[in-house]
């Protein structure tokens, strides 16, 4: 069983880790994150985990927000230091949550609950919809454009005019009419910060992508994914097996 | 000057009633950032992962949190306090938040001064009111920690950190500073004040000298 865990304050994440480990030893605690940027770019990169123990109160903002960004399918139990307002809801709903200090007894009732829902694999993700359309969770307003270099120049071009961007030394900025520029960011860390991850996707170390210059992917018997693009001047990007999975579903929404 | 400094006790005057009106409201404000919830169940938890991991940070960890609640509990009735109290306060304190946040925070108390201005009075817990809101509302992360100097210059404290905000739950709170300033207009000719811009945020705090 792969657990993730999202808690700001690292001694108290260990002593969860630590808790998990005596009273469910099959588990496998895949990462320990702290913020919500880190948390973003774990699940660019990665599968869902089966089951994500998540605080509200991160160091750099609210969890909620992963869920105006991925679509969230593993069932979650957050751990809270006192009742918040979102707890209520989802007691009512039957997502669990537990209090800091967590008591060993609710984690083995939080866990047992995981295991019943494994089975019927059936988990409202209305109310978690409900919650981050909050009105104190409005979704960010994305920029439009981009800054990049062109004979000595500093040119802006309109985001949804590129088609994809790859890294080769520096930053490439291919846009749909075939235009080639350079980013003035040195990491795609940098220019995924920026983008709307419902437009575009971070395909490997090298690429991101827009959604919109997709021509067709097709998968090869390794679980690999090779996507093409609409655009003659870009080669076809792969995706590995471990974030098709991701691919197949920003994709398909 | 530091006839403000008094605390009135004898009731019925306009003065002192506005007084005692602002003066509840600041204690009231403190009873909700000391007693802070979160505060209280995240340092428990703390503890309870340091006890596995750090026995001796344990018990560290928990004479600081003893000493800060008593602090917190003794001063309650207590208009004004020395700096020197207040600063072994602020510095427990830190060291708890310290202990939590690790690399993604950083408080420096720089007080290395004179015993006369370590004698002047500051009203209790106000540097507690400040770090904390300074934690509440910005991020404490590794990658971009926080910092907070809190310094004495000339006759006042400068509470310094750097702004980086981030999104909280509930932003009920922002009248705590209001408060804060409506007190000290009380208590001294020289204001409290906010200094923010794009990249920090500073309260400056002047320290008031014991009733004459």
């Amino acid at each position: 069983m792969k657990v993730l865990i999202v808690e700001d304050e690292i001694l108290i994440a260990e002593q969860l880790q630590r808790m998990l480990k005596d009273i469910a030893p099959q588990v496998e605690v895949l990462d320990i994150l702290h913020s919500v940027k880190t948390a973003r770019r774990w699940f660019m990169q990665n599968a869902e985990p089966d089951l994500l123990f998540m605080d509200i109160q991160l160091s750099d903002g609210i969890s909620f927000d992963l869920f105006n960004y991925f679509d969230i399918k593993c069932p979650i139990i957050f751990a809270t230091a006192y009742d918040e307002y979102a707890i209520k809801a989802f007691k009512v709903n039957g997502i669990d949550y537990l209090l800091k200090p967590i008591d060993e007894e609710d984690l083995i009732r939080a866990l047992e609950k995981f295991k019943a829902i494994q089975k019927n694999n059936t988990i409202s993700n209305e109310l978690l919809q409900s919650l981050v359309n909050h009105p104190s969770h409005q979704n960010r307003v994305y920029k439009e454009k981009l800054i990049v270099q062109h004979r000595n120049a500093s040119l802006p071009i309109m985001l949804s005019d590129i088609d994809v961007f790859y890294l080769d030394q520096v930053i490439y900025v291919v846009t749909h009419d075939g235009q080639k520029y350079v980013a003035e960011q040195n990491t795609l860390d940098e220019i995924e910060d920026i983008l709307n991850p419902s437009e575009f996707f971070r395909a490997g170390r090298r690429q991101i992508i827009n959604q919109r210059a997709i021509e067709s992917y097709k998968g090869d018997t390794s679980g690999k994914l090779y996507v093409k693009l609409k655009n003659q001047h870009v080669p076809e990007v792969e995706i590995s097996r471990e974030k098709a999975p991701v691919f197949k579903r920003w994709i398909d929404r | 000057m530091n006839r403000r400094a008094k605390i009135p006790i004898a009731p019925g005057k306009a003065r002192e009633y506005s007084f005692e009106t602002i003066n509840s409201d600041v204690k009231y404000q403190n009873l909700i950032s000391q007693l802070n919830p979160h505060f209280l169940f995240n340092s428990l938890a703390t503890l309870e992962s340091l006890i596995h991991s750090d026995p001796r940070l344990a018990v560290k960890f928990l004479s600081q949190l003893t000493r800060v609640y008593r602090y917190i509990l003794s001063t309650r009735d207590t208009p004004l306090v020395t700096l020197t109290d207040e600063l072994s306060f602020i510095r427990d304190y830190a060291d708890l938040l310290q202990t939590r946040f690790g690399k993604g925070l950083k408080i420096h108390i720089k007080a290395h001064t004179n015993s006369k201005v370590l004698q002047a009075q500051i009203v209790p817990a106000v540097l507690q009111i400040l770090v904390e809101n300074a934690t509440r509302h910005n991020i404490t992360d590794p990658d971009s920690p926080l910092c907070i100097s809190i310094e004495v210059a000339g006759y006042a404290l400068v509470i310094e950190n750097n702004l980086q905000k981030k999104q909280i739950l509930e932003a009920k709170r922002q009248e705590t500073l209001q408060s804060l300033g409506n007190l000290y207009n009380y208590l001294s000719t020289v204001p409290l004040t906010i200094e923010q811009t794009e990249s920090t945020f500073r309260v400056i705090v002047p320290l008031l000298n014991k009733e004459s």
